[in-house]
């Protein structure tokens, strides 16, 4: 059989198998989702904060100590001029709050009652109770305390301003009452500034470059979101793999292309499909970070290296993963048995998102370099760590790359002898030993 | 005769405990149209196989064009399985480039258009494959398996589930397919449809051999033992009558099978004692007889 008539079939097979993994509607949508996600997300939260400005929020405070209800008060006025100076921009994103004064006298159960089904109602935000000893802060419990009533606890901006303000206000009733001068208090309360700052480098002029803020934070979130992009690249053609395969199995479309083509060859065709729709999606990911990146300055970020790498590595991932699924997917009879045969390689494919955040934290420890170099997960970990730092010495990626080729080749010659067998095997799913000795068959 | 085209030496395969096909020789010649028949689970999808080299031999020598070597399916022979199967997202057409293409044909559309023609499918050609009819999608299925003008065509139960006219139409495209010098093999449960069809003919039975030759060289070899006959009442049970080894009951005739060195006349005496005689033809065997001789339920195990 002559070489150029196996590479013909293999392309032919090839085409078909990306032209038909492209055109369905559900990989369009799934490609398209993802930055739609992103930018969706984006959007929604912008157009919250400005929705925010017209939502008043009001709490009623009971005073049992008397001595911090002016001063919450008076804050809440203050940020509502402030609020109002400033129409534009940011500020214009920001809730006006009310304090209303309720009379601690009046405080029981039945009007606690009262107060939470008004906030349920929408009409008030929260109550407030504030313990009567709360300047001493001895003994614990109750009267010591400041005890917060409202529907949202977690995500609220009313509470991070009640809770901020009131301690501010507690602490310098205390320090005043320890007999401190109250302009020494003020220069003690005064706010620290902590602000995450970028590393330095000099440019192509000899001037000293500083890295903004935006451009660190956005460095930090790299890695995770190229961890996402890269499942995502992979798995919108590997997982589809087997539901094809199977469905080549079911219609009995597999033994007519038996009749045309090696059953290698086949999966081999069927693979390289697989690939090129990968890349595809990689490339449209590619150019819409690009897009993103160069939209906010911060098109340092995509390295052409790193950009190299990660073409390569998503191409043997797709042979690697691709191999098993369809060699899975020739085994069974349909869907539902491929389900326990699926459970361990997803496994293994998933472990990169349990383990991501060590990896970024620690991009050259030994955890991170160990699983980068692991031939299952390398495709997913290693270009992680490129994106984290420079400093991965270049022959690791490198050899991670030959390992994994190299276990996909294995991988492929294994996966063609159980798809060999199993395309035309029809009856009981085999277990997993049968696989293995399908696998180790030859000729 | 021609060189032969298939040619099968001593061929076995076995799955598991099941021998598929048992010490099978088979020589189908150039430019004929063979007929394979044979009830099911006899081994015949298993021969058309290894014909296809989809799967290998354990004993025993497969030659198609003088080849008896190679992994991959030969581009010269064309393949309909007996199990239909197409990708049902693709246009008929497209399906059909893959089909062609895939056979190495490189500029394929003239032909699947001539053939989509032939076969009334034209208008059908940018319609996917899963809006068309049962019968439709075999008829393209046919086409998938011949576009590329193969030598040699595998056609495994070519005629199931058409229609009257459709079989018409199907035979046309057959006879057309030996007219331009290829070699049809097809195997058949339509017994009339391979004696009308075939120039020659073969049966396997639990993956043996029991019949090759041409249809009327079969029927002469299985002798003049077959009485047809008509008569008065046709309710008559004519089992215990002399020389009778079977009955057959075709509703407007029967036909009994004599044991050897019967009698005829001695019978046809008995018929007239019993009833008026309408019609009473010394025959020979329909192929259909003959097949289920071989394979019906009473044949022993060891037919050959």
């Amino acid at each position: 059989m002559h070489r150029d008539r196996h590479l013909r079939k293999i392309a032919v097979i090839a085409r078909r198998e990306y032209l038909a993994t492209v055109r369905t509607r559900s990989f369009l949508l799934a490609v398209l989702l993802m930055p739609a996600l992103i930018v969706g997300s984006v959007a929604v939260q912008t157009w919250l904060a400005r929705r925010g400005a017209s939502e008043d929020k009001t709490v009623v405070v009971f005073d049992h100590s008397g001595a911090l209800i002016d001063g919450l008060e008076a804050a809440a006025a203050a940020r509502g001029a402030e609020g109002a100076a400033a129409p534009d921009g940011d500020e214009r994103g920001r809730s006006r709050f009310t304090v209303v004064r309720g009379d601690p006298a009046d405080l029981d159960d039945e009007l606690r009652l009262a107060l939470s089904a008004r906030i349920r109602g929408g009409e008030l935000a929260a109550f407030v109770e504030i313990g009567a000893r709360i300047l001493e802060a001895e003994p614990p419990g109750p009267s010591t305390m400041i005890a917060y009533h409202a529907e949202s606890l977690a995500f609220s901006e009313l509470r991070r301003w009640l809770e901020q303000t009131a301690r501010q206000r507690v602490l310098q009733r205390r320090l005043l009452a320890a007999g401190i001068a109250e302009p020494a208090i003020e220069r003690a309360l005064a706010p620290v500034v902590f602000e995450g700052s970028g590393l330095l480098s000099r440019g192509a002029d000899g001037q000293l470059q500083r890295t903004d803020a935006a451009q660190a934070i956005a460095a930090e979130f790299a890695p995770l979101a190229l961890l996402f992009l890269l499942f995502n690249a992979i798995l919108l053609t590997a997982q589809p793999a087997l539901q094809a395969v199977i469905e080549e199995k079911q219609q009995r479309i597999a033994e007519v292309l038996l009749g045309s083509v090696a059953p290698f060859d086949l999966m081999l065709g069927k693979l390289l499909g697989y690939v090129l729709a990968s890349l595809t999606v990689l490339v449209v990911y590619l150019l819409a970070a690009g897009g993103l990146a160069q939209h906010y300055g911060l098109l340092g970020l995509l390295a052409p290296a790193l950009i190299a790498w990660v073409v390569a590595y998503v191409a043997v991932a797709v042979l690697l993963y691709g191999a098993i699924f369809v060699a899975i997917g020739a085994a069974v009879n349909d869907l539902k048995e491929s389900q326990n045969l699926m459970l361990p390689a997803m496994l293994v494919i998933m472990a990169p998102l349990f383990v991501w955040s060590e990896v970024v934290a620690e991009p050259l420890g030994q955890l991170a370099t160990g699983l980068s170099l692991f031939p299952m997960v390398t495709p997913l970990i290693m270009p992680m760590r490129l994106a984290v730092t420079g400093a991965v010495p270049m022959w690791q990626p490198a050899l991670g790359l030959m390992l994994t080729a190299l276990t996909a080749l294995l991988v492929v010659v294994a996966a063609g002898r159980i798809f060999r067998v199993g395309i035309l095997a029809y009856g009981k799913a085999p277990t997993l030993r049968e696989l293995a000795r399908w696998a180790l068959l030859k000729g | 005769m021609a060189e032969p085209v298939i040619l099968m030496e001593g061929v076995s395969k076995r799955f598991g405990d099941h021998l598929a096909v048992d010490a099978l020789d088979l020589e189908v010649p150039g430019g004929a149209i063979y007929g394979f028949i044979g009830p099911n689970g006899s081994g015949k999808t298993t021969t058309a196989r290894m014909i296809l080299r989809i799967i290998h031999p354990d004993r025993g020598r497969v030659v198609v064009f003088g080849r008896d070597q190679g992994r991959a399916a030969d581009d010269r022979v064309g393949y309909l399985p007996e199990e239909r199967g197409l990708y049902r997202k693709m246009r008929v057409r497209e399906l059909l480039r893959f089909h062609a293409e895939l056979k190495g044909l490189r500029r394929p559309d003239a032909e699947i258009l001539a053939w989509l023609e032939r076969l009334g499918l034209a208008s059908w050609a940018d319609r996917p494959v899963e809006a068309l009819s049962k019968g439709m999608a075999q008829k393209v299925q046919f086409v998938a398996a011949v576009v590329h003008r193969p030598q040699l065509a595998i056609l495994d139960e070519p005629f199931s589930g058409l229609d009257p006219v459709n079989q018409g139409v199907l035979k046309d495209a057959m006879l057309e397919l030996r007219r331009r010098g290829a070699t049809v093999l097809f195997s058949t449960h339509d017994m009339a449809a391979a004696e009308r069809l075939c120039d020659r003919l073969m049966m396997i039975y639990r993956g043996r051999k029991v019949l090759d030759g041409a249809p009327a060289e079969l029927r002469q070899r299985y002798g003049r033992d077959t009485i047809r006959v008509r008569l008065g009442d046709p309710r008559l049970d004519l089992s215990g009558l002399p020389g009778v080894a079977a009955v057959a009951d075709y509703a407007a005739y029967k036909e009994l099978r004599l044991h050897d060195g019967a009698d005829p006349q001695q019978l046809l005496r008995a018929l007239i004692g019993l009833t008026r005689v309408d019609h009473f033809e010394i025959a020979e065997p329909s192929l259909h007889d003959i097949f289920l001789r071989i394979a019906g339920p009473a044949a022993p195990a060891d037919a050959a």
